[in-house]
């Protein structure tokens, strides 16, 4: 179990983000089960920081939240994105693809000159 | 805009905390139901499938900590919370604790008052458009060599200067030349004085101001004395007429003229200062034709006109002052007779209006900020003494994980606490110490109407709180904040004294003493100099004089109504019982009505005509001398036989006599004036000197003429009554017969001990005001001098102990410890003298007959504070002493 990599500080947020973008309105646990399966469980998301994450995105107006009822029959607090959240969602995609395609070249072998 | 949005939620989330955790705990709970399930599902145990998920949760709480800070705003939080720990902690030592904010509060009020005082008179700007803008014109004060005091004579300019100023000048909007003056008028069916201004038509451009009601004057009007109107004061109007808008349309009676009133000026505007009625300035004789040189080389120096102008750019002042300063060297060439050096000074008119009030008010908002500081110090010796006895709980503090950095805030937060309620408590207490400063303040500060504890007040008083929690809780935070816990936290630790706490300590004592004495040195100055002020010899007995001013608006043409008005109201006067003598002068000592040049036997052909010394010029009716007391030392004193018809005949004082004579005889000399005609007249007498101008100033030169032969300034005068008993109870006497001769003549009684009093009201206020203060410093200093040696040696009481159960006696030890209190207070007094010097150096301006390093002012003062500091330290080393050392040790 503790050879698995905790989630980097402020990539948390992105992820989350991505995750109700791609599944639509889910509820905390269901972030934390979907963002551990999406890295192929090499991450571990501690729970204490994910939802102070939840509230800070909310705070920054990117996800809204309601109450209502999971799969199973219990009742949740569940988040969506907003408008402002898909944008940042998007911008904050292409500047990720952007820096980690730069960072990438630099460990490209042969390439450096 | 984020950020700002995710701080108000935090600010949001601030409230309603528990409604919060509740919804958090629901939240956290379905998420465990939730992975429970998953567990159950994946075929764990129940009770397994549940310790599973909590161990995944890595403590609930952590978690629900993590996300309360990130709802809230920590610092605030727990800012609060310290606040709150600050009462309980500040409520356990209540005596204490009032005393404390008790001192501050009253610190605070004094300053708050002080700077609401400050704030009005010296920083708010005028209430006119564009303020800055507003200057006057004035002449270098090096020009007017021999001018007195900077009075408004001082300066004053020549209306053909002006007029050429006006002409050749490019860097103002505008620019006006006025006359200010009390001025005998009629609008009911009394006679009574009002403030007349007498303004060029460009002055209420230059101020941009409207009449509320009406209008002002037209240019015809401004030109053609003939159809002279008059615009009132919005009190004024008020006070005659009831209403503003019923004064449009009625008169003012001018001497023999009735004024139509065509406006009425906003309340807000109040220039001059104290104008009842501006009304167009009769044209200058030079203003359109061409005049004989002798007169215009005379009307050249006759500096009768203020002006003031608005600067066509809101920084146009330096490039102004340029073109004024070539203005000025043309008309030197142009005009070298007149016009020789004469420079001229373009300055702000705001800096003008206040500029002879601003070093006192400086002076006592510093003595106020020294009270504060000494108030600071002494709280902070105080907190001090205090965080030596709370070392223990600091010291668990610290040990259970608090930072220094959150001990040193928890520290100042307990300041600010106190100093917040001192702070509430103080501005209430400067609303009342305002109307108290305002209503002592002298009569020549401007602009007090303005004061208030307004908006701007209440912002700085709360920053003085802020800047004063920091300076008092600062050095017993640090203090703490050096704690070596593990060495606090054994048992007996934390008594040993000395340390960077004694030294701080001792500091502050030191600090304190010397910042006293600045204090009390000055106030003892100031007051020494008042005393001298009191004591100046003035050359004539002010006591039970009675003056009376009245204006006999003539209706002959040759004036004799006038003359026969004074002549035979002082006849009356003289009948009256309880009336000693009567006479009359145009300009009392304290109220100088002109100053011209004069020359003795010849005039001199063509030497410039400000090569004149100048001398005061006053016009007095027979038997001014005798109500005054001023003797008659050579010659004669004038009689009724010195009439119009008679040979011209003048009295000079003394000190014209030195300077002007050398010692030769003066009696039958001619002596030819600047004055109203440069016909000579003979020296018949020569009299005692006077301080014309106050107490403080030596006699200057004086020419007295008879009222009978300069009529034009006769019609003015003071009528003088000395008086058997108390003059007040005689002024309705005197004010009847005045009436009874003629109602159409405006009268104003005052007495001479008043108009001293006015005189020496500005300095009595600013060293009755530092005395308060140095008093306030001085039981201040010496309480923080008792404080800190009371605590010293409570922290000693088992050293103490043990030196005397060794075999010290009593005496020794206090000895010992007084010598302590004494070196402290000896760096503390030497240090205070040092600044006292200089301090006294720059109120020097304000001292009269004493010198600013007075030995016997210092020496009383180190005398004074010395002895009190022994006292300070002595009684609380006595008791100490007085310990049964057994008792002291066993306590171990």
């Amino acid at each position: 179990m503790n050879d698995r990599t905790d989630v980097w500080q402020g990539t948390l947020a992105l992820m989350i983000l991505k995750t109700l973008e791609t599944l639509g309105p889910l509820h905390g646990y269901g972030i934390a089960q979907r963002i551990e399966q999406t890295s192929g469980h090499q991450l571990r998301v501690h729970y204490g920081t994910l939802y102070a994450s939840l509230l800070k995105l909310q705070q920054e107006g990117y996800i809204a939240s309601a109450w209502g009822v999971s799969d199973n029959n219990r009742k949740a607090k569940f988040y969506r994105l907003t408008r402002a959240g898909r944008n940042h969602v998007a911008r904050a995609a292409r500047d990720w693809r952007q820096t980690t395609a730069i960072v990438a070249r630099f460990f490209t072998p042969g390439e450096s000159s | 805009m984020t950020p700002l949005r995710v701080w108000l939620w935090r600010l949001g989330g601030l409230f309603g905390g528990e409604r919060r955790d509740r919804e958090l705990q629901h939240e956290l709970d379905s998420h465990l139901r939730m992975e429970i399930d998953d567990n159950l599902k994946r075929g764990m145990a129940p009770d397994e499938a549940r310790r599973e998920a909590l161990l995944r949760f890595e403590g609930i709480e952590q978690a629900k900590e993590l996300y309360r800070d990130q709802r809230g705003l920590p610092l605030l939080e727990t800012t609060w919370q310290d606040a709150r720990y600050a009462v309980r902690t500040l409520r356990k030592n209540p005596g204490a604790t009032l005393i404390g904010i008790l001192v501050m509060a009253l610190a605070i009020a004094a300053n708050t008052a002080v700077f609401s005082v400050v704030d009005a008179v010296l920083l708010n700007p005028l209430p006119y458009e564009h303020p800055d803008r507003l200057v006057t014109l004035t002449y270098e004060s090096s020009t007017l060599a021999g001018t007195p005091v900077p009075t408004d004579r001082s300066r004053q300019v020549s209306i053909l200067d002006f007029l050429d100023w006006q002409r050749d000048s490019r860097s103002f909007d505008s620019m006006a030349a006025y006359t200010t003056g009390r001025t005998s008028v009629m609008a009911s069916s009394v006679a009574e004085y009002a403030v007349i201004a007498r303004v060029t038509p460009e002055f209420f451009r230059v101020f941009r101001v409207q009449p509320s009601t009406g209008r002002s004057f037209s240019d015809e009007e401004a030109r053609d004395p003939g159809r002279i109107v008059a615009v009132l004061s919005d009190r004024y109007a008020r006070q005659q007429f009831a209403e503003a808008a019923r004064a449009i349309g009625q008169t003012v009676r001018l001497g023999n003229r009735s004024v139509p009133i065509v406006g009425v000026l906003p309340a807000a505007f109040d220039f001059p200062a104290d104008t009842d009625i501006w009304l167009p300035m009769p044209p200058a004789p030079a203003r359109s034709l061409p005049l004989p040189p002798a007169l215009a080389r005379e009307q050249r120096r006759a500096n009768n006109y203020l002006a003031v102008a608005r600067l066509a750019d809101p920084l146009g002042l330096r490039r102004a002052q340029t073109e004024m300063t070539a203005i000025s060297a043309r008309l030197e060439q142009q005009y070298p007779e007149t016009n020789r050096s004469v420079r001229v000074r373009v300055s702000p008119l705001q800096r003008d209006i206040v500029g002879d009030v601003k070093p006192m008010l400086y002076l006592i908002f510093a003595s106020v900020a020294i009270v504060l500081l000494i108030a600071c110090a002494t709280m902070a010796t105080l907190l001090l003494a205090k965080a030596t006895a709370r070392i223990p709980e600091i010291a668990v503090r610290g040990a259970l994980g608090a930072s220094a950095a959150r001990i040193v805030r928890q520290l100042l937060v307990e300041a600010a606490v106190q100093s917040c309620a001192a702070g509430l408590i103080g501005v209430g207490a400067a609303v009342a110490g305002t109307k108290a400063l305002v209503a002592l303040s002298p009569p020549n500060v401007p602009r007090l109407a303005d004061v208030a504890v307004n908006g701007r007040v209440l912002f700085f008083t709360l920053g003085l709180c802020l800047l004063v929690s920091l300076l008092f809780g600062l050095p017993p935070a640090l203090q703490a904040a050096r704690l070596d816990v593990s060495e606090r936290l054994r048992p007996g630790g934390g008594r040993v004294t000395g340390g960077a706490g004694g030294r701080m300590r001792e500091a502050l004592v030191v600090a304190e003493l010397a910042l006293a004495v600045i204090l009390v040195a000055t106030g003892v100055l100031l007051v020494r100099s008042v005393v001298a002020l009191q004591q100046a010899p003035l050359g004539f007995r002010g006591a039970n004089v009675l003056l009376m001013q009245a204006t006999a608006v003539p209706s002959r043409p040759d004036w004799t109504d006038s003359r026969m008005f004074f002549q035979e109201l002082l006849a009356d006067l003289r009948q009256v019982p309880g009336v000693v003598a009567a006479g009359a002068m145009m300009g009392p000592p304290g109220r100088v009505g002109s100053e011209s040049g004069y020359w003795i036997d010849r005039m001199p052909q063509h030497s410039p005509a400000n090569s004149a010394r100048p001398a005061v010029m006053n016009v007095i009716a027979p038997g001014a001398f005798d109500a005054l007391g001023i003797p008659v030392l050579q010659g004669r004193d004038f009689h009724d036989g010195d009439r119009a018809d008679a040979p011209s005949v003048v009295i000079i004082n003394q000190a014209l006599a030195r300077a002007a004579l050398a010692g030769r005889d003066p009696l039958g000399r001619a002596l030819i004036a600047g004055f109203d005609s440069q016909a000579p007249m003979t020296i018949v007498g020569v009299v005692g000197d006077v301080r014309q101008y106050g107490p403080d100033r030596e006699p200057q030169p004086e020419i007295y003429m008879p009222y009978q032969q300069h009529f034009y300034n006769g019609a003015t005068l003071r009528v003088i009554v000395k008086t058997a008993t108390d003059p007040a109870a005689m002024a309705p006497v005197v004010e009847r017969k005045a009436r009874d001769r003629a109602p159409q003549v405006a009268v104003r009684v005052t007495t001479m001990d008043d108009l001293l009093a006015e005189q020496i009201a500005t300095p009595k206020f600013r060293a009755w005001l530092l005395s308060l203060f140095g008093a306030v410093a001085l039981c201040l200093a010496i309480g923080g001098v008792y404080g800190v040696m009371a605590y010293v040696a409570g922290q000693r009481s088992k050293e103490i102990g043990v030196r005397m159960a060794l075999g010290a006696t009593a005496r020794s030890v206090r000895w010992l410890m007084v010598r302590r209190g004494m070196t402290l207070a000896g760096i503390g007094l030497s240090a205070g003298v040092a600044g006292a010097i200089i301090a006294a150096r720059l109120v020097r301006g304000m001292l009269f007959e004493v010198k600013p390093h007075d030995v016997a002012t210092y020496i009383g003062v180190v005398a004074l504070l010395g002895l009190l500091s022994l006292l300070a330290t002595y009684i609380p080393a006595r008791r100490a002493t007085r310990i049964d050392p057994v008792v002291v040790l066993r306590q171990e």
